[in-house]
């Protein structure tokens, strides 16, 4: 029951949020995320150059705990895409899991009808590259390769197997930037991606990429939380320390 | 879409239409020079100095009359516009923006010569022509000024002036766009004395006239005065007075090409030449007010009725000025001047636009109403076919801005080619940083391998074999794992799931050997399941390995007796999660004859709930497996014993010291298992496979070590290296 | 909120009510008993519907790579995925399944193709990972020398070492000392600094979980 509470807690204190920001109550700045800054240089350049993009979703499975990560890489697909569209390339989209897969189509979809090329659209956009993780990785080397891709934003499941796209991505000179739920695959992507994201950055592509006042609505609600549970800790600390003290 | 003007009224006209839709005149003969003498207007037109360029985009092009003195192959095709052989080569490295730019574009001349004697002139005008080419390396002859071409001008003018061609200069035709007034100190001398005053542009009725028009002689206006009252149509080019040395021309006189003309018009008497510089009144275009006046057609019908009569002679006095006409006051009357701040409130926008005005003109020429003008056609223009006569695609652009195209052209053309990037050696492409990293790893790993045996049997042991011994005691947590498996119920089955890949098995294999021959050792039925897809294929290999080990020795153990493998179980934590509420209510295996497989599995059939399970051993290459099996299966009685990969140890160990009852036993990596196996419970705990155990462990402890000074040196050298470069650029800056 | 179709209006309110059905019968199983029945059902479909992913993206994969066979150069490659989907469709499809003691052919073959064709492959491509793993960590410093990334890799190597096996011969005083430094970094440091960074993902998960409950975000559809 209490987690339950939490969780109406949280909702009550989203929607605060939320409501604040559409009355102009109050504009409360986002926090600088270098990856977020960067990328718009990455899709500019793959543009200009008339190459495509890669984005990876992970092998994030649908209905598994990493749903939220997919979520936050479809929402990120659907925000880059629309961008991409205009490129003489659509970007390719892979991903292990097939049901991701289709409403990868689906989002590039609707981002050619919004741009009025819905003619344009092509199924194979989104595919899977693998099934599993290993094997999901290791073709996402002969996707850098073949399809020449200018870069590839990884957003999704990870884990140090990322370090197969990474290098595929130097090697092409395509960059990598990455984000992952994983703490292994953050680990890798530190010290072998060109821009990271960590911890709870990976969802925050809504916010940044597309100003969604429900997620930037989100991402002041985390910031509040996780400063009630720091504030929590130290208190319980606190109180342990005096009781044991107190014997 | 391109514009022809007509040469006859001078209106224009789409390309397309072979009659001019408003004098309704044949136009094609003349389309081609007069087109073309269009683009010569503009180009010449935007001549001027450089003071308008900016200062960074001259140190960038340079003297700009060093463009003018580039070849012709510099050039880029658009501004070959006027010529008819445009440079090659140059086009293909415009880009198409400004290869549109260049329709319209305008390109700076070099200043003309200093001066030219008058009787170059009508030799001179032919090199405008798109016969030659207009611009090169030689000085233009052509001026500032707007140049006519015989093409433009109407029929009539052509008569009336064709004796002038040869005797004075032409008439400037109409400009085709805006011309920003030139100043007189730019105009070369020899154009000056060619033209005289014939320097005035046409304009407008209602557009104000230069003071530098003034000069019109009065003989001559009192003579083309009638004229153009007679015959021209509404615009047209003023014909320019002779200049006052015009050989044979004497002040008073008709010449004689004119005094044909003047039989047929009004006496008109003729005037004294001008002994004063002309006034703005006497410097209005000679033809600014077409009016019926004077024309008097016979009539067509003898019934033609008096009011049309009436009509048609309507008195020159009563006759309106047109719309626009410049109100000519009275010669006796001062021209009041406008007090200061009055002049500052006078509009700003009723400025002339220079464009030729659309009035429709059109004079009937059939029927009862011919010889009239203004009247509604039959069929009005905007039903006949053609594309609008708007010259939508002409480009406003001052000077300056045409001077900064241009300047901006020279930059895309004469731009230095971009270097090559430099082949890079063959020596420097291989990826020797990878292989060197890879053979390193890899030799280290062989040192750790025995290398043969020698003559007594012995094994030649390589030169890391027996660095790492085997640990002699076991963790906490391990010891509990293997005390948990020592008591478990013999009579339940345990639940074992393989939730790692093939690729995981190096390192996963010795956790599963330890734990899974513990359990074959103790004689204890297994349920083997994986949430991996791959996870089945492992799960089938170990146990047919391990079993197949201890067949003969210690358990025999039959397929579907004593293990079985459920494989595959989609959904992660979903499919755990239905396992636990109800394993039977799991989809079938195999194929419908078959059966269901939890009915005819004997193993199978004392499993009625999740809680009928004994134990559940979790070997997890990920923390994520492990979580999902803790919380999925919270509230149920089955123990848990998690093994894991030794990256996943530190995030999965919480959940043991968390919940030390649920969860009885952790294994984290290699290590663990080594620890389990000292407490005897592996199955295959033979000298030969223990053997195999010491290498892999020198192996694994040779390996990370060789990792980690790979690490230290490599980032040694790369960081003194980019310390290096980056003072170096310091220093070199 | 828009929608574009009522299809969309009708997919928003399976969605939010699942997901809220779910919820209610975690944390309301005592108080509302009929939320906690349809809970059950509702898990099988959801697992069905996962395996029915698998296929799908199986499928995917399928039919990119016959796409790929004659549209790309190196597309040809894609022949041994489709003649090893096939393979693995019809052995899978002929294997029994069932509890008999001894292995049909088809079964027999599953196996073959896992031991001589799934395991070297798989252990190929992370014995590759550990080179690449090495070689990452290597170019630490080259990409970027702050201070973060020194920490980074003075922490990798010291976790390299103490994962190592103890060597032969070394003082017991070195060994308790390494013991030591790999049980700070491991059950501390990384303890601590991992369950922060899960925190900070669990709320990520909880804030991305409730925009889809409450509609305010809709991936499955504008």
């Amino acid at each position: 029951m209490s987690v339950l509470v939490l969780l109406i807690f949280i909702s009550l204190l989203g929607f605060f949020f939320l409501l604040t920001r559409r009355q102009g109550v109050r504009h409360i700045g986002l926090r600088e995320v270098e990856t977020w800054k960067q990328l718009p240089n990455l899709i500019g350049a793959a543009v200009e150059s008339g190459r495509r993009l890669h984005l990876s979703l992970g092998h994030g499975v649908l209905g598994q705990p990493d749903t939220a990560t997919l979520l936050a890489g479809l929402n990120a697909v659907g925000q880059i895409a629309t961008v991409t569209v205009v490129s003489d390339k659509p970007p390719v989209i892979t991903t292990t899991d097939g049901a991701t897969a289709l409403l990868a189509q689906d989002l590039v979809r609707q981002a050619y009808r919004q741009q009025n090329a819905a003619e344009q659209y092509r199924d194979d956009v989104a595919r899977v590259a693998g099934l599993s993780p290993l094997s999901f990785n290791g073709a996402l080397t002969a996707v850098v390769r073949d399809e020449a891709v200018a870069g590839s934003i990884f957003i999704g499941s990870a884990g140090p197997e990322v370090v197969l796209l990474t290098e595929a991505g130097r090697q092409a000179g395509a960059p990598t930037f990455a984000g992952s739920d994983n703490i292994a695959g953050q680990a890798v992507l530190f010290a072998a991606a060109d821009q990271t994201l960590l911890g709870e950055d990976v969802y925050s592509a809504g916010a940044y990429l597309g100003r969604m006042p429900a997620h930037i609505a989100s991402l002041h609600t985390q910031d509040v939380m996780r400063w009630l549970i720091v504030g929590a800790m130290l208190v319980g600390i606190l109180w342990t320390t005096v009781q044991a003290l107190m014997g | 879409m391109a514009v022809l003007r007509c040469p006859h009224c001078g209106k224009p006209n789409p390309d397309f239409l072979d009659l001019c839709q408003y004098c309704e005149k044949p136009m094609k003969a003349a389309a081609a020079s007069a087109g073309e003498s269009k683009d010569l207007d503009r180009l010449r037109s935007s001549s001027a100095d450089e003071g308008d360029v900016p200062d960074w985009l001259k140190t960038l092009t340079g003297d700009l009359s060093a463009q003018a003195a580039a070849p012709a192959e510099d050039m880029p095709n658009w501004l070959d516009t006027g010529t008819s052989t445009p440079a090659e080569g140059t086009g293909e490295a415009l880009p198409d923006w400004l290869k549109s730019l260049g329709a319209t574009g305008a390109m700076p001349f070099p200043p003309p010569p200093p001066s030219a004697p008058t009787e170059e002139m009508p030799d001179r005008l032919p090199e405008a022509t798109p016969a030659q080419p207009a611009i090169g390396p030689q000085p233009s002859p052509i001026s500032a000024e707007p140049e006519s071409t015989e093409a433009e001008l109407p029929d009539w003018l052509r008569k009336a002036t064709g004796p002038l061609t040869t005797e004075l200069a032409p008439p400037p035709p109409p400009p085709v766009r805006p011309v920003e007034p030139q100043p007189a100190e730019e105009i070369p001398d020899w154009l000056k004395r060619a033209t005289g005053m014939l320097r005035e542009k046409p304009v407008e009725p209602a557009m104000p006239l230069p003071a530098e028009s003034e000069g019109l002689p009065d003989w001559l206006k009192a003579a083309t005065g009638p004229l153009t009252t007679a015959f021209a149509p509404r615009e047209t080019t003023p014909v320019p007075p002779p200049p006052p040395d015009v050989p044979g021309l004497e002040k008073g006189e008709l010449p004689d090409w004119l005094r044909p003309m003047t039989g047929k018009l009004p006496a008109v008497e003729p005037a004294e030449a001008p002994a004063r510089a002309p006034t703005a009144e006497e410097a209005r275009p000679i033809v600014s007010e077409p009016s019926p006046a004077g024309v008097t057609a016979p009539p067509l019908l003898e019934s033609e009725p008096d009011w049309l009569v009436t009509l048609r002679e309507v008195p020159e006095e009563l006759a309106e000025p047109e719309a626009g006409a410049v109100p000519t006051p009275p010669a006796d009357l001062a021209q009041a001047e406008l007090p200061s701040w009055l002049a500052a409130m006078r509009p700003v926008d009723v400025a002339p636009t220079g464009l030729d005005r659309e009035t429709d003109d059109y004079m009937e020429s059939v029927g009862v109403l011919k010889g009239l003008r203004g009247v509604l056609r039959a069929e009005p223009s905007v039903v006949l076919p053609g594309k609008s006569a708007t010259n939508v695609h002409l480009l406003n652009y001052t000077d300056a801005q045409s001077r900064q195209a241009a300047l901006l052209t020279k930059l895309v053309t004469v731009e230095a080619p971009a270097p090559t990037a430099q082949k890079r050696l063959a020596l420097s492409a291989w990826p020797w940083e990878r292989w060197l990293v890879a053979a390193l790893l890899i030799l280290s790993l062989v040192l750790a391998l025995p290398f043969g045996r020698d003559a007594a049997g012995q094994e030649i042991s390589g030169p890391f074999a027996g660095l790492f011994p085997l640990p002699r005691t076991a963790a906490l947590e391990v010891v509990r794992a293997f005390e948990t498996i020592n008591a478990l119920d013999a009579a339940r089955p345990v639940l074992v799931a393989f939730d790692y890949e093939p690729g995981q098995a190096g390192e996963m294999t010795p956790l599963a050997d330890v734990v899974v021959g513990h359990l074959i050792r103790r004689g204890l039925p297994i349920v083997a399941i994986s949430t991996q897809v791959t996870g089945a294929g492992v799960a089938e290999d170990r146990l047919a390995r391990l079993t197949g080990a201890a067949r003969g020795r210690i358990n025999d153990y039959v397929r579907g007796v004593h293990y079985i493998n459920l494989g595959y179980l989609p959904g992660g934590p979903l499919g755990i999660r239905q396992l636990v509420g109800a394993p039977r209510s799991l989809a079938r295996m195999g194929l419908p004859a078959s059966g269901n497989l939890w009915e005819t599995a004997p193993l199978l059939g004392s499993v009625q709930s999740f809680n009928d399970f004994s134990a559940v051993i979790v070997l997890s290459h990920t923390p994520d497996g492990a979580r999902a099996w803790v919380e999925q299966t919270q509230g149920t009685t089955p123990r848990l014993v998690l093994a894991t990969s030794a990256g996943a140890a530190p995030l999965v160990r919480p959940y043991f010291e968390g919940d030390g009852t649920r969860i009885a036993g952790f294994l984290g990596g290699p290590a663990a298992a080594m620890q389990y196996d000292t407490l005897g419970g592996n199955v295959l705990a033979v000298e030969q496979e223990r053997a195999g155990w010491s290498r892999r462990w020198d192996m694994l402890g040779v390996g990370l070590l060789t990792m980690a000074v790979l690490l230290i040196f490599g980032n040694l050298i790369h960081g003194v290296r980019r310390s290096l470069a980056q003072a170096w650029r310091v220093k070199a800056r | 909120m828009r929608f574009s179709s009522p299809w969309n209006i009708i997919l928003t309110a399976v969605a939010a009510g699942i997901g809220l059905v779910t919820l209610a019968g975690y944390f309301l199983a005592d108080l509302l008993p009929t939320v906690s029945v349809l809970i059950a059902p509702l898990l099988t479909i959801g697992s069905l519907l996962a395996a029915v992913a698998v296929w799908a993206g199986a499928v995917n994969l399928l039919r990119i790579h016959i796409s790929r066979l004659f549209s790309q150069p190196g597309g040809w490659y894609g022949i041994f995925v489709i003649i090893g989907f096939l393979f693995a469709l019809v052995v899978g499809l002929l294997a029994r399944g069932d509890a008999a003691p001894e292995l049909v052919p088809a079964e027999a073959l599953q196996i073959w193709v896992y031991q001589p064709v799934i395991a070297p492959v798989s252990a190929s491509l992370s014995a590759l990972l550990a080179v690449l793993l090495t070689l990452a960590g290597l170019r630490l410093l080259q990409r970027s020398l702050t201070p973060a990334s020194v920490v980074f890799l003075l922490t990798a190597v010291v976790a390299l070492v103490s994962l190592a096996p103890t060597l032969a011969g070394l003082p017991q005083a070195v060994t308790d000392l390494g013991g030591w430094i790999w049980a700070a970094l491991s059950q501390v440091l990384a303890v601590g600094g991992g369950r922060g960074l899960l925190l900070g993902i669990a709320l990520g998960i909880i804030a991305a979980g409730l925009r889809v409950l409450l509609v305010l975000d809709r991936p499955y559809g504008d």
